[in-house]
């Protein structure tokens, strides 16, 4: 027969052989025991309440939990280094301020008057007493949110508390 | 008892008696799993031929099989009777084969199942075979094995129409109410289909 001729007879009979192709021996015995028992697998499974459905699903899927594990790892570690960096920071600025962060250049944007600016913690003795309801670092009555040179890039410590020492 | 996939064409006067589908699938309905189970036996065998004969993959059928039968139960409840259960159970499982062959496009690893030991004496398929193999067993495994890779080669629906029609032996009526069509596209698709795998197994073909 050549090719693109339309007598399909030849073809029909090679099709044919594919109804000789069988699954292994005892499969179509085993079908609906398998069909049967995913369904009643399911249909136990919707029964359950919403949380044992939850906790099921991570039951089937191991990698999931230890991808979610390692995620609430990940974010407990930054967490933590975080925490650390910002310990650092503020053990560097409180001891004593810099003289560099009340320096004339970089207030100068701010248009406050150098003079005004405290070089260093006052004592207890100028403030009167340590609380965290009265804050040493800013004497000065707050500026308003519109005043000129007021915003997010004016540094601005406030100390909300401090132990005496040696008194 | 060995099962093997349709020796027979499957002709509509073969299929069962619609009322009794009917009678088992209202039992199914309201939640006899015994009359289900009877369902499953009645159609695994034409329903796991399809989707083997469209994969070409044997683990690859028994899950999709599986699956159309879940499903099917599931669905049972917005099973109106419009159609047969038969096209309406074909209809679950073609759908979720096409589906699947989708997702799978470059991945066509081939599972074939064994031929029956009748296959040998099919006097047609004796015929096809060469005479000069010097084992008639080997040629027709290898046989079936082009024959499959040619069935690849088709696009899902051409092959689809194959399967149910040269393979199946379903009518062209019923063959376009399972793919949601006219007798005429099921009928120019079953020609260039035809067509198609005349072309790809010409050495083997007389």
């Amino acid at each position: 027969m050549q090719p693109g001729s339309e007598d399909f007879e030849s073809l029909q009979k090679l099709l044919a052989l594919k109804r000789y192709e069988q699954p292994p021996p005892g499969y179509f015995d085993r079908f609906p025991y398998q069909v049967m028992a995913r369904i009643e697998a399911e249909e136990a499974r919707f029964q359950l309440p919403w949380w044992e459905r939850v906790l099921g699903r991570f039951d089937l899927k191991p990698a999931l939990v230890g991808a979610f594990g390692f995620a609430v790892m990940g974010v407990y570690f930054l967490g933590l280094s975080l925490a650390n960096y910002v310990e650092q920071q503020s053990a560097q600025l409180s001891p004593a301020m810099p003289g560099s962060w009340y320096s004339p250049s970089a207030l100068a944007g701010a248009q406050i008057p150098v003079e005004s600016a405290p070089r260093a913690f006052p004592s207890v003795s100028q403030v009167g007493f340590a609380s965290s309801m009265n804050p040493v670092m800013d004497a000065a009555p707050p500026r308003g949110l519109f005043a000129p040179g007021a915003g997010m890039h004016i540094p601005e410590l406030n100390r909300v508390s401090f132990s005496v020492r040696g008194e | 008892m060995i099962a093997t996939l349709s020796p027979k064409p499957v002709a509509t006067e073969d299929l069962p008696v619609p009322i009794e589908d009917q009678v088992l699938v209202k039992r199914a309905q309201g939640g006899d799993s015994a009359a289900f189970d009877e369902l499953v036996r009645r159609y695994q065998e034409r329903i796991y031929a399809t989707v083997y004969h469209m994969t070409s993959n044997h683990e690859d059928a028994n899950d999709l099989a599986q699956d159309a039968f879940v499903k099917a139960y599931r669905a049972l409840g917005s099973f109106k009777g419009d159609s047969s259960f038969f096209t309406w159970l074909y209809r679950i499982a073609v759908n979720k084969t096409i589906n699947f062959l989708k997702q799978r496009k470059n991945r066509n690893h081939l599972s074939l199942n064994d031929l029956d030991f009748n296959a040998e004496h099919d006097p047609d398929l004796i015929a096809l075979v060469s005479d000069k193999t010097p084992r008639r067993e080997v040629g027709l495994v290898e046989l079936s094995e082009k024959l499959n890779a040619a069935m690849q080669k088709l696009s899902d629906d051409h092959r689809l129409v194959v399967t149910l029609h040269d393979v199946q032996g379903l009518p062209h009526e019923e063959i376009s109410k399972i793919m949601n069509c006219n007798i005429g596209t099921v009928r120019s698709r079953l020609f260039y289909a035809r067509q198609q795998l005349q072309a790809y197994l010409s050495d083997y073909l007389k």
